[in-house]
């Protein structure tokens, strides 16, 4: 029942925030990151079993395990991109929160480069004269 | 034909529904769409997989290698902060770099007043006149290990031969005499060379002592340093 934990600790960590406010925005601010950053870390470790699950379907089927690391490494940026321009758009900086996201999403299209360039050699190579 | 057909099925199966998990998985949908590009691709990719390895055979090897080089090569573009070693190493480079060129430029202009002074003061024609200097502990040099006084050969030589054996003038019209100073390093290449060289156009004595008369004179350069050579041992004077 870790979803009741969380729930409880979000909604006292709102409260607290709130009552906080008033007198030190600056406390508030740290509060909300704090109960951020914990409850990512306190979820994160449960998601090592549905990875575990998907190493096990991608051994099963055959499928290389580049594909995997890919798809996990595309998982991990979005998270943290997401996590880290969430806290930093709570302090009022609009504009650092957008770039934090525009560097996940860059990130996650260099992972696909790879990729991109085998699939290219092979169109290439397909045509009768393209090599 | 079967066996290979349900494994590629369930390989695409597998991307799938792999690529419907992260669709679910991903926290925001400003992320979606590059995500599912990359799904996209993979799943593509999957597909492909058949055409690929009829075209080019094992694609995975490839793939995996050149995942490797582009994170390897993400990982040598990231900024390095170079430390205090790295910056003495740089200093040291470049001071071993200068010491170098330093002491090329004074072999250089050693080799220039060398052969001015043997000209002047033999009378010999000389052609070249290499300088070898020696680096001490700190890299500066310091010494000189070796000279090479490569003389011109001369034109009247053989009329002159003749007349050779009268004094100095005749030492004068000795053929081509090359002085090669040999640092003591290189005893055995020297030694190979003059031998070889030797039964043809060995300079006589008299030129070698006054070259290295005039080299010990000016320069204090010991005298087995120097080795002295005749120019064009093609040309030969023995011909």
């Amino acid at each position: 029942m870790e979803i009741i934990q969380i729930v409880g600790l979000g909604l006292v960590a709102t409260v607290l925030v709130l009552v906080v406010r008033e007198q030190k925005p600056m406390f508030a601010f740290l509060l909300a990151a704090f109960t951020g950053l914990f409850i990512f870390l306190f979820i994160i470790g449960k998601i090592e079993a549905v990875i575990t699950v998907l190493e096990q379907l991608a051994d099963r089927s055959g499928i290389p395990s580049i594909y995997l690391k890919t798809i996990l490494k595309i998982i991990g940026i979005a998270y943290i991109a997401e996590f880290g321009s969430q806290i930093v758009r709570d302090a009022g900086q609009e504009s650092i929160a957008s770039k934090i996201e525009f560097a996940g999403k860059i990130l996650i299209l260099v992972l696909a480069v790879p990729i991109i360039s085998v699939i290219v050699e092979t169109v290439l190579g397909l045509l009768p004269v393209g090599s | 034909m079967m066996t290979w057909l349900a494994v590629w099925l369930q390989q695409i199966i597998a991307v799938v529904l792999l690529a419907g998990f992260i669709d679910l998985l991903l926290p925001n949908k400003a992320m979606q769409r590059y995500v599912r590009l990359v799904a996209g691709l993979i799943i593509l990719l999957t597909i492909l997989t058949p055409i690929i390895r009829l075209l080019q055979g094992d694609f995975n090897a490839r793939l995996d290698q050149q995942v490797e080089s582009w994170v390897k090569g993400g990982a040598a573009m990231q900024f390095h902060m170079p430390t205090i070693e790295d910056i003495q190493q740089q200093a040291k480079d470049m001071q071993r770099k200068q010491q170098s060129a330093a002491a090329a430029l004074t072999e250089q202009k050693l080799a220039e007043s060398m052969k001015d002074g043997i000209a002047q003061s033999t009378g010999l024609q000389v052609a070249a006149v290499q300088v070898k200097l020696g680096l001490n502990q700190a890299g500066q040099a310091d010494k000189i290990e070796g000279v090479t006084v490569t003389l011109a050969p001369r034109e009247e030589h053989a009329e002159e031969s003749s007349a050779a054996q009268e004094a100095e003038e005749a030492v004068k019209e000795v053929d081509a005499v090359e002085v090669i100073v040999q640092p003591d390093e290189a005893p055995g290449t020297a030694g190979g060379a003059a031998e070889e060289k030797a039964p043809e156009q060995a300079p006589p004595d008299a030129v070698i002592q006054a070259v290295r008369g005039v080299l010990q004179q000016g320069w204090s350069v010991a005298p087995k340093l120097i080795d002295v050579k005749v120019q064009g041992e093609a040309a030969g004077t023995a011909n």
